[in-house]
């Protein structure tokens, strides 16, 4: 049987051989299979490492402070901004209680926030607070964190948080608000000045008027124990100049500011009085005044101008009879104020009056036409008229 | 200055024709006494107290009380108003030196006759009368 001799050893070869292949095979085939494992893992790996790049990249270059810490506040990572922000290099927090660099006096409701959102309370923790330069100095930040959990199991594993510097726009505002306190108590101040000055005002208007009305009290009083007709008139024009100084005071009491008053209102009034006080005599006596805001050191001698003027007419314009007399205020152009007073009485005798002895009226007339910087010009025109031009008063 | 004797004769109510000043400056009270007197009223007495007001005008019945505001004492010239107007009903005439909101608003608590303001002119007291009287 030598052919099952030889064939026996060539089967078992062949037998072999198949076998071998087979495993080669399977070898290249895991070694394939290897190969792009190991290039998966590899691109996986470059990926990995790319995007660690670029994430840490971020971290580190933008401008808001970042931090990662462990779940005690430990600090793992910092960038440049928190560091910076706070005088430190970023290496040299590694690893410190990042409380440590809350300002003292913050730490406790910061930490308390914190605590809320380890517990699962809530989700971020956000505040504005205080850190700690390492000078010892507070800057104001603005953090908020949150939780990174391991996958999987959902266990926090740390936190992250960002850090802005709010430093600058914080003292602003602090200034600012401060400076709005400081504004409010000055107002306040100002409004309680201005209040006891319209307070003092009012207060010593009044005492005038009280004084005034005991200087007609003591007119009165003498008036009443003089003979001579001409005496008793002359102190009855005192008491007409005095009512005009009261009733200046009167309006400004009245005015808002305390200050200033409309004289059209006053010479009104002003002219009234003047034609009851002469007790129905059959004179007429018009007003017409523009509006036209006044203080004390204009209406006090413009007043007393306008009862000189008016007396006067009264006086001497109707011989007794009846008459009209016209008082107009009017605002001229150029700054300039025309008060005119005419009546349609006998009027002025320039010659008549040159002869006569020097009157009181007179005299206060172009005593005060010249302290208000002003012209008069006494014509006759169907009667006496008297213009005078004054510079308008200064607005205050 | 006529007319007023009139006005008075229309006095009634028991009230007697005749006017008291209630004002704690002496030469105030005397200087409206004689400008009433120059007007043909009779002045009954001046008081400087809001007491002293409402005694006069309880013992002589004066048809017009001129009232000062600011008195001397804790009661002011409103105060002496509002008992005179209970107790005596004569018209008062307020005669200050302030047109001031407080004091305007004090005086409008008795609903006056009239209220005249520091100096007063003689027109403007006559004037006050006749109305006060004529109401």
């Amino acid at each position: 049987m030598i052919g099952d001799w030889l064939s026996r050893p060539t089967r078992r070869k062949r037998e072999l051989e198949r076998r071998v292949g087979e495993r080669v095979s399977e070898l290249e085939d895991l070694n394939a299979r290897l190969r792009a494992a190991l290039r998966e893992k590899t691109e996986a790996q470059q990926a990995q490492a790319h995007s660690d790049a670029h994430f840490r990249a971020a971290f580190e270059s933008v401008a808001v402070g970042q931090l990662h810490s462990d779940l005690t506040g430990r600090i793992i990572r910092t960038n440049r901004a928190y560091a910076t922000m706070l005088g430190y290099e970023p290496e040299e927090l590694v690893g410190r209680d990042g409380w440590e660099l809350t300002f003292p006096d913050d730490r406790n409701d910061g930490q308390a926030a914190y605590a809320a959102m380890l517990s699962g309370d809530r989700e971020t923790y956000a505040r504005e607070k205080r850190y700690l330069r390492r000078d010892g100095t507070p800057v104001w930040g603005r953090v908020s964190a949150s939780l990174v959990y391991r996958p999987g199991s959902g266990e926090p594993l740390m936190a992250v948080a960002i850090v802005e510097d709010i430093d600058e726009g914080h003292r602003a505002q602090i200034a600012l608000r401060e400076a709005k306190q400081d504004l409010e108590i000055v107002v306040e101040e100002r409004t309680a000045a201005l209040a006891q000055r319209d307070l003092l005002l009012r207060e010593v208007y009044h005492r005038v008027k009280n004084n005034l009305q005991i200087v007609d009290s003591l007119l009165t009083m003498q008036a009443r124990r003089l003979g001579d007709p001409e005496a008793k008139a002359a102190l009855e024009n005192l008491r007409g100049r005095v009512y005009a100084l009261g009733l200046v005071h009167h309006q400004l009491m009245g005015s808002k500011d305390l200050e200033t008053f409309d004289i059209a209102p006053f010479l009104e009034e002003l002219s009234r009085h003047l034609l009851e006080g002469a007790g129905g005599s059959g004179i007429s006596l018009s007003v017409r005044a523009a509006p036209l805001r006044v203080g004390l050191d204009f209406a006090i001698p413009l007043g007393l101008l306008v009862t000189e003027l008016v007396t006067n007419s009264m006086k001497h314009a109707f011989a007794g009879g009846a008459g009209a007399i016209e008082v107009a205020l009017e605002e001229a152009e150029a700054g300039e104020v025309v008060l005119r007073v005419v009546d349609n009485g006998v009027g002025y005798d320039p010659e008549a009056a040159a002869a006569a002895a020097p009157s009181v009226g007179g005299a206060i007339i172009e005593g005060l036409v010249k302290q208000l910087r002003g012209t008069l010009a006494i014509t006759t025109d169907g009667g006496a008229r008297t213009v005078v031009r004054l510079p308008a008063p200064v607005q205050p | 200055m006529n007319g007023l004797e009139d006005s008075v004769a229309v006095v009634s109510g028991g009230l007697e024709d005749s006017v008291a000043i209630v004002d704690d400056e002496f030469l105030i009270a005397t200087g409206l006494s004689i400008q009433l007197e120059s007007l043909g009223m009779t002045v009954c007495g001046t008081a400087a107290t809001a007491d002293e007001a409402v005694a006069l005008v309880q013992a002589r019945r004066p048809a017009v009380v001129l009232m000062d505001v600011r008195l001397g004492g804790e009661k002011d010239g409103v105060d002496a108003a509002l008992a005179i107007h209970k107790t005596v009903g004569s018209k008062v005439i307020f005669v200050t030196g302030s047109r001031e909101p407080a004091t305007m608003a004090r005086i409008g608590l008795d609903h006056p006759a009239a209220v005249l303001f520091k100096p007063v002119s003689d027109w403007q007291l006559r004037q006050a009368i006749k109305e006060a009287l004529a109401s």
